[in-house]
Formats: structure tokens, sequence, C-alpha cells
């Protein structure tokens, strides 16, 4: 037990110091690929908090992501707000925003939730693409630049997002030990005996969302900084949350490292049938995650946890009569 | 018997399903201390009593208080916190959770509210090691067998520390070894000072650990007493037996 965790940690280590050195070593296409894979980790993440972890499938999280950008727009464009600044309020929006649909919308459960989160990610986008005077409605909103040359400007967006990555991953490494942690798995085993038990399941269930909402806004924060333009269409982009789902679903959903592993896979897969077969790109994603799904149901990191030979897989479709 | 025995009042407890009356105007005391047994043919609202109580189904009206506080319209977690544990007929285990992380649940958000999880498991350990799944700490809650479920939905409820608790069939399913155990255990629960409500199927297990029962039929109460009262009371029989039987017997007589 002891030895595993020391050697957990040691790769660990061996890999945040790769990270940290990284973005001098390679050219700045590198480190822009990076900070968005990083960025989907995050994303990932955040929602495995709720999703994973929680067991509410928030389809609807991108409208965290969208608040969090056009927050930090508005702030910085319309009141001259300095970037951090307005990071942290974009955060502090999405977590009264999670509250607010919390209380509406986590008294339904499954399909449900998914939908009505969905419905209120899109009124949210319609919301923002008719406040023209304050967002720029579809013409979209241009932020103010960040002064210094391309390397300084990558190397700051690659370790914002790192410094973020590595926050969240340690909160929900936290989670997965802690009694708020205990809290979110009960709820999404079986509602009504953690109630039953002492939780209080709407109190946790706006927790997780919160904290799922607050990290979603800030990487919405940091995109919309990075990009220094965004629109409702991109910002509020219902194929994101596809996409997030997707990383979970390969990494492992409700494990801490999961999402991560899942994001490093599904991206670099991207960018490479991107580049070679631009015509076949979904098709290929499709085909991939199909695979995932039947043959590794609990996702990629089923294989290190659980040491799961090819031989076991092949065992565990005959046992499930696949 | 004075005000301050009384751990659970019920006055005029009904809940209604459409024009189903599943409790009708029930009014009951559970004594700090006794195990109560509640018994009934199926359907005769055992379950949906126990529901109210504790807070998973609202009443229709009436009122309960547990010492002396009203907690009808609690929401289940506030009636947790304030001591009520229940286990449930068809078990409802955390899966994805080992036993351990499930009955330390109990110990995180029950009465006493740890605020540590090594606390909680190390309290935890205790019950397991009473309920006599120890040696099943780690093992996830989906490859439990029937009767360690039962233990198990058991020893979460208890690592909840609560003064007063709903057993809702824990014996069933059980063959008569498993009973006899369980049996005990509740009898050692008991002792050290928990307050228990048990509705239970099986009559010879009932009527031995119950210092008092009370008979619903068709929601409503029909009788209360000693298990020796009780199994002697014309109207339970003919509720058990029908009143075919209670007329040949007193024909007999």
């Amino acid at each position: 037990m002891v030895v595993e965790m020391r050697r957990k940690a040691i790769v660990l280590i061996v890999l945040v110091l790769i990270f940290l050195v990284l973005p001098f070593l390679v050219s700045g296409f590198w480190v822009r690929l990076v900070t968005g894979i990083f960025m989907f980790a995050i994303l990932a993440s955040a929602l495995n908090i709720i999703a994973g972890f929680t067991g509410y499938a928030a389809f609807g999280n991108m409208i965290f992501f969208g608040v969090g950008a056009y927050t930090t727009a508005v702030l910085m464009n319309k009141l001259k707000f300095p970037f951090f600044t307005s990071l942290i309020l974009s955060g502090g929006v999405a977590v009264l925003l999670a509250i607010v649909l919390g209380l509406l919308l986590l008294r339904l459960k499954g399909h449900y939730f998914a939908l009505a989160t969905l419905g209120a990610a899109e009124a949210m986008h319609q919301i923002v693409n008719n406040l023209t005077d304050l967002t720029g409605g579809g013409q979209g909103m241009s932020l103010p630049q960040m002064r210094g040359s391309p390397f300084v400007l990558n190397l700051f967006f690659y370790f914002l997002m790192f410094f973020f990555l590595v926050l969240i991953t340690f909160l929900v490494w936290r989670l997965s030990k802690n009694r708020l942690g205990y809290a979110f798995k009960a709820i999404r085993a079986n509602e009504e005996a953690a109630s039953v038990m002492g939780i209080n399941t709407t109190y946790y269930k706006i927790y997780a969302w919160s904290l799922s909402g607050l990290f979603t806004g800030f990487t919405g924060a940091i995109y919309a900084y990075w990009f220094t333009y965004i629109d409702p269409p991109t910002v509020f982009d219902v194929m994101m949350v596809v996409k997030m789902f997707v990383i979970i679903l390969i990494g492992g959903a409700g494990t801490v490292f999961g999402p991560i592993i899942g994001a490093f896979i599904l991206e670099s897969i991207s960018e490479l049938v991107w580049a070679k077969f631009i015509n076949l790109h979904l098709g290929i994603l499709g085909t991939i995650i199909m695979l995932v799904v039947i043959f590794m149901p609990n996702g990629i990191i089923d294989l290190v946890t659980k040491k799961r030979s090819f031989k076991g897989i092949i065992k565990y479709l005959r046992e499930n009569k696949l | 018997m004075s005000d301050g025995n009384i751990i659970l009042l019920g006055k005029g407890v009904t809940r209604t399903f459409g024009a189903l009356r599943a409790v009708w105007n029930v009014d009951f005391e559970v004594i700090k201390g006794e195990i109560l047994g509640i018994i009934g043919p199926n359907g005769a609202g055992k379950t949906t009593l126990l529901s109210m109580i504790n807070g998973t189904l609202p009443l229709t009206s009436g009122s309960i208080r547990f010492k002396g506080k009203e907690i009808s319209g609690l929401k289940p977690h506030r009636i947790a916190e304030l001591g009520i544990a229940r286990t449930f007929q068809i078990v409802k285990p955390f899966p994805g959770m080992t036993v351990l992380e499930n009955v330390s649940i109990g110990a995180l958000f029950g009465r006493e509210k740890l605020k540590n999880v090594r606390e909680a498991q190390e309290k935890t350990e205790y019950i397991l090691e009473k309920v006599q799944l120890e040696d099943k700490r780690d093992v996830a809650v989906e490859n439990l067998n029937v009767s360690e479920r039962k233990r198990l939905e058991l020893a979460r409820a208890l690592a909840m520390g609560p003064e007063l608790l709903l057993l809702d069939e824990v014996m069933a399913g059980l063959n008569p070894t498993e009973i006899e155990r369980i049996m005990e255990l509740i009898v050692q629960v008991n002792n050290e000072g928990t307050t228990i409500m048990v509705i239970e199927h099986v009559m010879k297990a009932i009527m031995g650990i119950s210092h008092r029962i009370m008979v619903l039929h068709h929601g409503e109460k029909i009788a209360e007493g000693s298990p020796r009262e009780i199994t002697n009371n014309e109207q339970v029989i003919s509720a058990y037996l029908g009143e075919r039987y209670v007329k040949k017997r007193q024909g007999v007589k």
C-alpha cells in the first residue's frame, strides 16, 4: 500500500516537472496544443464532480463556460477591470448561477435533469445573443489584448491553465477521500438512502454543481482572454459538453485522473485524425468512442488501476456475453 | 406511565394514497428503551408507518413527536440527525463503495456528524465486528449475499448512533441460524440503550424479542399489548387466519 502510494507520488511529481519545463523546450504550436488539452482536462474534471461523483448528468455545463467568458469580456471591455479581478468575479457569477439553477433543476433526476440543463444553457445562449448593448449580440465581443511577445503570451496561458488543472485535480483527489466526497458518492448511489442516513441531499447536490460551475466559469474566463474574441455559438456550444462527456467516459467517470488521461488521449487522437484524415474526422472519433465504451466501460484508467490485461478484457466480454 | 418515558408519540397518524387508506388514524407511543414489534398481514400499512416516522413519506394528517418535538413535515436528513435511523425492507446499499465506506457514511452524517473520515472508519470497524462483517470491510457491496446485505443495512443504521432504530424486515430471506444471530444482535443493541421499532413477518422472532406488540390491519391499529396478549387476541387471529377459523375455534371451545 505504502510502496504503491510512494510510486504514484513519484510518477505524479515527475509528470508535473515535465509539464513545468515542457513549454521551454517545444515550439509555440505545441504549447498552445497542450494548453488546449489542459483546458479540456479542467472542463472534464469539473463535469466529473457533478456527473461522475454525484451522478447528475449536467449536459448544460457549457452555460458556466459561456457565462464565465462573457463576464470577463464585459468586465474588461466595458468596465476596464484588470484580468485577474474579472477572472475571480467570473467564477463568482458562475457559482451564483449554479446555486439558482440548482435550486430549480436539481430536483429533477436522470435524463430530465440532463434535458433541463441543456434547455437552461440554450436559454442563456439566446439571452446573451439578444443583449446586444451589453454583449455585442451575434457579432461577438473582442477583449483587450494582453501585451507581450507571443512566447510570453503562450507561457502565460499555459501556466494559468496548468495552475487550475493542478488545483482542480487536487480538489477532486481530496473529494475521493473526504467527507464531502462521501456525500456526493452516496447521492449518486442512492439518493433516498443517502437522505435517510442524514445527508442533506439538496445542499450537497448544489455544492457539487457550484464547484463544477466555479471551475468551468474560470476556464471560460481564461478562454476569453486567451482567444481575445468570443461569440455566443462558440462559448455555448453543446458539442463541447459532448466532448467533455466523451473524455470522462474514455478516462473513467468518478475517478481522479480519468478525465485528465481522457483529455490527453482524445485531444491527441483528435489532432492526429484532424491532420491526416480531415473528411473522416468525426467518423474515426465515433468509432474510437464505441470501442472504448464496449471494451472498457469503466474507462482507460481501469487498465491501470485494476491491471486489466488483454486476456482480462476478453474474459470480461465473455462473462458479459458480448 | 409518565410522559417523560415516551420517546415517540403518534396522534391520528394518517396516510392515504387516493382512496386507499394505507394508514388510518393510528395513535401509538414508543416507550424509551423498549422493543416495539409491529405486525400485520401484507398491506397492513407497517412500512408506510415507518416511512412517515422517518420522513420519507409525508403524513396526510396527524402528528408525530420525537422526544416532545414535532417531526412530521421535517426532511428525512433532519430526522436522521435528531437520532432516528431506519433500515429498508428492500436493502438500499451504495454500490460502487466498499462495505466500510457504506457504513462510515452513517457515522459521518448521522447523529454524531463526525467530520473526519478516518475517525468515522474507526468507529465503523467496531460496528462491522458487531454485525460480523469485519472480514468483508473492503469488499464492494455488489459482491455481498442476501444475509450480508441485511447485516450491512443494519450496520449502516447503527453507525448513525440512533436513539430510535426502525427495522423493516431485517430477517426476511434469512435462514434460521442467521435469524437467530440477528435476533441476538437486536436484543444486544437494545440492551445498550437503543429503542427499537421492528416490523417482522417471522412470528417466532418478533414474539421472542418484543416487549410490546402493535397489530395493524387495513391501516388501522386493531390491537396492542404483550406478545402473550396478542397471540390470544381474537381480532388478531381473525385478521391473520380468517373469521371462519375463529368461529371454528370458538365452536371447539
